[in-house]
């Protein structure tokens, strides 16, 4: 069996604009992403509003048009795949949304929600066969079987959200790509989700996907975790690597931002100066140089290329190997 | 009142006069405002920390949200007992607040630089240039770039961070005694939050402003307040200092909270969590509210209230587990 489920080459998608200084332009929400996900393991995405870790979730499940670039499903070119090729792909690859509240149809009952992807992808034949599918779904989910006449709006937030995961389990993917699907959630509430969610991925041997801007969650449940900013990665290694010893300079910045939820460790933080810069004026050169305190003349002109820190770690930086140390 | 205290609420109580019944939003709710400190009120949705804040500043009127009960003391007087004309001129001025959507809390329509001065002119009476050049001051305090020309634009030309660092600007304008922070950082992503709460820490270590910190967050708490408040379904289940609240919780559910956070570098394979939903305000539970989500509840926790047992040094917790560490 192939080892890399998913492969994801210099994807790009840019949006057109116009804007008063530079005309016809582009928005640059992906700028040439690259990598691999292994069979059952989980890739953790993260990174700041704006950074393209959504726009990557959308453009791999082909929710919006690639501009450039290619993606890889399970040894299949997927690319330039369309609707009705994609249906067959979506048995595969399967998605959970950040807003509880706004990815469940309101008019739809859960069992119709749930349901849906049964009857869509013609996986069973009678209505029993539908019925005891939808059931054993929600009990999966943590749910019951009386909540399938239900509506969403009886549900709570992290109710709904286990929803919304009994309906990507339905066709039973290989992928499941999670956008921030536990932000919208209370801290208590939160834990239950990834609980469920570990649960899940051991149960089915998933492979997850998973997308959010917070640095605890990610380090709590992938195996790999890369860090975008400005539409591309700056930094990706596995978990421990990347936690233990962050290489870039962003990756440190936004480590160190994080409140610990400990007071003896009150400790002095790296605060980045300024704002993320805007996806259509993006700086030349290493895009991050403007906020970054080691920036030398060579990071103001020229990209960085792919460093290699160890087998699990890469990192786009023209200083990364001195910082490595 | 003790003078150390700058604000005291005592058995505050905000209910919600709905159609469909009362919803007790904040139920008997006692704490204490240390002056120069800053208290964290924790909690999850619906627990009653922004209602809180709303009775503080006397904004519930036009709601359907009315304070029945209770008394908030501030420079000895009863901020409950005076006038709508008294206390909009203790709201701003000595007393004010910054919310969590920098967004909808800034009037879209005027540009920045006069939503400053408004308040300064109001509550110092001075004239229009005066308060312009006194806000222009103030937003470079915040650390603002460009300050003329931002004065003068919009609230959707700002970022995100730009905007709430414009409300703390409006929150200080007047120096005031103590700001209430309703999730000031909530809406914005962690290294423009790390601005933000180290601006707030500086400027508060300048001026002395007390602070009342409200947010469900509590890396932030353990990182920004000297003592915290831990609120669930409308009451205080604990309080303490920072250090107590987090190394010695005594309550299950402050408990629960802290063992559900994913903490880096724990390398946990499962988080603990706590079961079942926060209960519907409109079908509270009777007893400890607690008692069904909780591993230790027994029958007495489903029948009666526990008391606040008060371990001194302010630490109190609201939970009948603490009743025998007071026995003998």
């Amino acid at each position: 069996m192939n080892d890399i489920l998913l492969q994801v080459k210099d994807l790009k998608q840019y949006y057109p604009v116009t804007t008063k200084e530079q005309g016809k332009t582009f928005v640059r929400a992906l700028d040439g992403v690259t990598f691999d996900v292994k069979r059952g393991e989980t890739l953790g995405i993260v990174g700041e509003s704006g950074c393209g870790k959504s726009t990557m979730g959308l453009t791999i499940c082909k929710l919006i048009e690639p501009t450039d670039g290619q993606i890889v499903l399970d040894g299949e070119d997927i690319t330039k795949y369309g609707r009705k090729q994609m249906r067959e792909i979506r048995k595969k690859i399967q998605m959970v949304f950040q807003d509880p509240y706004a990815s469940l149809n309101p008019r739809m009952s859960v069992y119709d929600i749930v349901a849906e992807p049964l009857v869509i992808h013609k996986l069973f034949q009678s209505k029993e066969d539908i019925d005891a599918r939808v059931i054993e779904l929600l009990r999966q989910v943590g749910l019951d079987a009386y909540h399938a006449k239900r509506y969403p709006h009886e549900f709570s937030g992290g109710q709904r959200q286990r929803i919304g995961i009994a309906r990507a389990l339905a066709v039973e993917p290989q992928v499941i790509i999670a956008d921030e699907p536990v932000s919208a959630l209370d801290v208590s509430i939160q834990s239950q989700v990834l609980n469920l969610m570990c649960d899940l991925r051991e149960q089915y041997g998933l492979t997850y996907l998973f997308i959010s801007h917070d640095l605890s969650v990610v380090e709590h449940i992938s195996d790999t975790v890369g860090v975008m900013y400005l539409g591309s990665f700056v930094e990706m290694a596995d978990k421990k690597s990347l936690y233990d010893n962050p290489v870039h300079p962003y990756t440190q910045a936004l480590l160190s931002a994080v409140p610990k939820p400990d007071p003896r460790e009150r400790k002095e933080k790296i605060i980045l100066s300024g704002n993320i810069p805007s996806p259509v004026n993006v700086p030349k050169g290493c895009k991050f140089h403007p906020r970054c305190k080691y920036c030398t003349d060579i990071c103001k002109e020229a990209v960085p290329e792919r460093t290699q820190i160890s087998d699990s770690h890469y990192v786009y930086c023209h200083r990364a190997k001195e910082f490595a140390k | 009142m003790e003078d150390k205290n700058i604000l005291e609420v005592k058995n505050l109580c905000t209910y919600f006069f709905t159609d469909r019944g009362v919803v007790k939003a904040v139920d008997g709710l006692d704490f204490d405002l240390e002056e120069g400190s800053v208290l964290g009120i924790v909690g999850e949705s619906g627990s009653g920390k922004s209602v809180t804040s709303l009775a503080i500043m006397d904004l519930l009127r036009g709601t359907t949200g009315k304070v029945v009960e209770g008394e908030i003391w501030f420079q000895g007087r009863n901020l409950v007992e005076l006038s709508e004309e008294e206390r909009r001129m203790i709201r701003g001025k000595d007393i004010s607040m910054i919310f969590q959507e920098p967004m909808t809390s800034l009037n879209p329509t005027i540009k920045v630089g006069e939503q400053v001065a408004e308040v300064i002119r109001l509550h110092q009476g001075a004239s229009k240039q005066e308060a312009m050049e006194r806000t222009i001051e103030i937003l470079k305090e915040t650390g603002l770039p460009r300050v003329e020309s931002m004065a003068k634009e919009y609230p959707f030309q700002l970022s995100g961070g730009q905007r709430q660092r414009v409300m703390i600007a409006m929150a200080l304008a007047c120096r005031p005694k103590i700001l209430i922070a309703d999730e000031p950082t909530t809406a914005l992503d962690v290294t423009i939050q790390a601005q933000i709460l180290e601006l707030m820490k500086e400027l508060q270590k300048k001026s002395g402003t007390s602070i009342i910190f409200i947010t469900h967050s509590l890396g932030v708490v353990a990182e920004m307040c000297d003592k915290v408040l831990v609120m669930y379904c409308s009451k205080a289940v604990e309080t303490g200092d920072v250090n107590t609240i987090f190394l010695e919780p005594k309550h299950p559910y402050t408990q629960g909270l802290l063992a559900s956070i994913p903490k880096i570098g724990s390398q946990a394979d499962r988080l603990d969590s706590i079961p079942g939903n926060v209960p519907n305000p409109k079908h509270m539970p009777s007893g400890c509210k607690f008692a069904p989500r909780c591993a230790f509840a027994d029958e007495r926790c489903g029948q009666e209230e526990p008391p606040f047992f008060d371990y001194g040094n302010g630490h109190k917790c609201r939970c009948w587990l603490c009743e025998k560490d007071f026995k003998g």
